[in-house]
């Protein structure tokens, strides 16, 4: 029976396949076996172990060839548990000494295990719980044959329904199944899950409540990542109505990369380069697809996030990075050091980093960097090695004062010199620049002539701290918009001071894909914008409706004037002068401000998954 | 059957890469290898065993080894944890 489950959309597109469920509970019975049984039963399991070493290693080397090594290694760690005495023979003699079936015997050996591991407050391990569980029911469901989603023919379209997803996860499976669609009970718009969805342009739909009571296995899904529905075993009406919705934002994405091919240049001949802003490896592919002249910002938080409890060595940060620039050479791309602190800590920071009352304004990126060297020493040794394979930047966020840059250029040269002494492959002097987004810095960029080759501007910071607002304020939405006259000032000068002294400026903020902004950044002469993957051929689009000339009197206006919401009306009606349906014109609609919440409104990245594969 | 006792002395204890490096060096020998400390006893062939114990900096352990090769395997493991588990310098957190 045709049932619909509303959720919250975290990633646009329709897609529809059969449902697999990834917490269907393995349930293991216990069974008496008669003492002849036992040697048989034994050999039974060793055979499961067998097949479960044989699968494991298939998807391990899968993912070494399409993703690298570093991510293969969760694999190995379950490899190793496979022979593991703690598991095997345990299994064994429960099954010799006790006569039950195995898959029983694991499920005790499981819950003793379980037990030990709780009653360990050590977070590294509650880590490795995980894979116990994860291993030990892979063996179990061999046993019982049930393993990987039998309901799926070779090359069917699937839709994950689980309560909750790790991005490792998520790319797991899309190499062994062919993922139309996630639904899920618990993540929000900015997790990484829905991150990694949007990127992979996979439809996913959250905060559906007992999801896995609500879909059976193999049952047909449709996932509206626009409006946050899904249909379980959809009528064929519904599914022809949701054929036409996928086909028209299809449509248009298609339109639009079409009708932005080339570089992004204005009608009178001024260009401007397009860059993208990504989390992870796996979305380069998508940032050229959609014209993206280089990584304008790689955000490196992540490698840190993902494992909490230790730092990423210095052969993972490389391993990433190296990854980066050969997939995107001969671009460049700009990595960000990690600007960690204020909202993201990882608990194995707690010691020197404390919980502070005014986190954004607290011991964060650079901050953190200078007083914990060590910590940084691995990413910025990493930065230089992969430098040697491509075009590689170092960004560093979060600078107040040319003190700090002193200081920074102090730590690199230091780590410079240790690779010297170790004799690694590197490039020694790779561009670097930093963030402009304290408003301090974007007066003093002068100065940086000679220390550093290019700045980036982060618009967002900058609105916060120079209007003294939260941009998560709920209540204050409407101070935080990028056409305050003050702001503006701020921007045109601290572009023009790097251009004083010659250093290249991106701006990377949001302001980049706020398309009733463009025209202001046009008019500053920024050479750079860089936004997520999907805003580019939007703001490609319209940068070549537009002339430079008209984008310069446009900022002249804005300069003169009192108020940003005067600001905001011009600019609103000068588009609408260019294009009739002003920034809800079809192929704008992309970049409309609201749009970047994507909780809410439809954008046409969905769609290019399987668009990008024929 | 000999049985000797062993400090943790590397920082950051009996964790993922000295546990490793245990089970490695223990897998070499024929012998019966047991590590025990307070209550608990592992075997310390088990990576699962060894990370178990939860074996911070400065944990007391008494190894006991019984078999054929146990004189050869009671010094190298003497050796592994007398030598901090040869932690180098790349440990980021050093």
């Amino acid at each position: 029976m045709t049932r619909i489950l509303r959720g919250v959309a975290i990633s646009p597109g329709v897609g529809r396949g059969k449902a697999v469920l990834l917490a269907a509970q393995v349930v293991a019975v216990p069974l008496k076996l008669s003492k002849e049984d036992v040697q048989e039963e034994i050999r039974r399991f060793h055979q499961a172990l067998a097949q479960s070493k044989k699968q494991l290693k298939e998807i391990r080397d899968h993912l070494a060839r399409m993703l690298g090594k570093g991510h293969a290694l969760i694999l190995d760690a379950q490899l190793h548990l496979l022979d593991d005495p703690a598991i095997v023979r345990a299994v064994r003699e429960r099954i010799a000494s006790q006569h039950i079936n195995a898959e029983w015997a694991l499920e005790l050996v499981l819950r003793e295990l379980h037990q030990k591991f709780q009653a360990i407050s050590d977070t590294y391990l509650q880590e490795r719980w995980s894979d116990v569980r994860d291993v030990i029911r892979r063996v179990q469901s061999n046993l019982m044959g049930t393993r990987h989603e039998p309901v799926l023919e070779p090359g069917e379209a699937a839709v994950l329904v689980t309560d909750e997803l790790a991005p490792s996860d998520l790319i797991e499976l899309t190499r062994q199944l062919q993922v139309r669609g996630i639904v899920l009970t618990q993540a929000s718009p900015t997790s990484h899950v829905a991150i990694l969805s949007r990127s992979m342009g996979i439809p996913a739909v959250a905060s559906i409540d007992n999801v896995l009571d609500q879909v059976s296995s193999g049952q047909d899904v449709l996932v509206d990542g626009y409006d946050g529905i899904v249909i379980v075993a959809p009528t064929p009406l519904q599914i022809r109505e949701y054929e036409g919705k996928r086909r028209y934002f299809k449509h248009h994405l298609r339109l639009l990369i079409e009708a932005s091919r080339g570089p992004a240049r204005t009608l009178d001949g001024y260009p401007v380069s397009l860059m993208a802003n990504i989390e992870f490896v796996e979305e380069c592919s998508r940032a050229i697809t959609y014209g993206a002249e280089g990584i304008g910002l790689f955000r490196s938080e992540y490698l840190y996030l993902k494992t909490p409890n230790r730092l990423p060595t210095e052969e993972e940060h490389y391993e990433v990075y190296r990854r980066l620039v050969e997939l995107m050479a001969p671009r460049p791309v700009v990595v960000r050091t990690a600007d960690l602190g204020a909202d993201k800590v990882p608990s194995v920071w707690r010691d020197f980093h404390p919980r502070e009352p005014n986190p954004a304004l607290g011991l964060r990126a650079v901050r953190l960097a200078l007083k914990k060297q060590e910590i940084w020493e691995a990413q910025l040794a990493a930065m230089l090695r992969a430098a040697a394979h491509g075009d590689l930047r170092i960004l560093v966020p979060f600078v107040a004062t040319v003190e700090e840059v002193l200081e920074f250029l102090d730590m690199l040269e230091e780590v410079r010199q240790r690779l010297r002494r170790s004799g690694a492959t590197f490039r020694p002097d790779p561009p670097v620049g930093i963030m402009v987004e304290i408003p301090s810095m974007a007066r003093l960029v002068r100065h940086l002539e000679g220390l550093v080759q290019f700045i980036s501007i982060g618009t967002n910071d900058l609105i916060q701290f120079m209007l003294a607002v939260d941009r998560d304020h709920e209540g204050l939405r409407y101070l935080y918009k990028p056409y305050n006259p003050a702001f503006l000032k701020t921007l045109v000068e601290a572009i023009e001071q790097a251009r004083a002294v010659g250093l290249d400026v991106t701006i990377c903020g949001e302001m980049a894909w706020d398309i009733p902004s463009v025209p202001l950044l046009v008019g500053m002469g920024c050479p750079t914008l860089s936004m997520g993957p999907q805003w580019i051929p939007a703001v490609r689009f319209f940068i070549q409706e537009i002339r430079y000339a008209d984008a310069r009197k446009l900022l002249e206006r804005a300069l003169e004037m009192r108020m940003g919401m005067e600001v905001e009306e011009m600019l609103l009606e000068w588009i609408q002068r260019h294009f009739p349906e002003g920034i809800y014109h079809p192929l704008l609609r992309a970049s409309v401000p609201e749009a970047a919440d994507v909780a809410s409104a439809p954008t046409p990245d969905g769609e290019t998954y399987e668009w990008e594969r024929h | 059957m000999k049985e000797i006792e062993v400090r943790v002395v590397n920082l950051r204890g009996l964790h993922a890469r000295a546990a490793a490096r245990l089970v490695q060096t223990a897998s070499r020998f024929q012998s019966q290898i047991t590590l025990l400390r307070d209550n608990l006893q592992s075997d310390a062939k088990s990576i699962l065993g060894v990370l178990l114990l939860a074996a911070p900096r400065g944990t007391l352990i008494r190894v006991r080894v019984s078999g054929p090769d146990e004189d050869q395997a009671v010094e190298a493991i003497r050796h592994l944890f007398e030598s901090g588990f040869e932690e180098t310098d790349e440990d980021p957190a050093r």
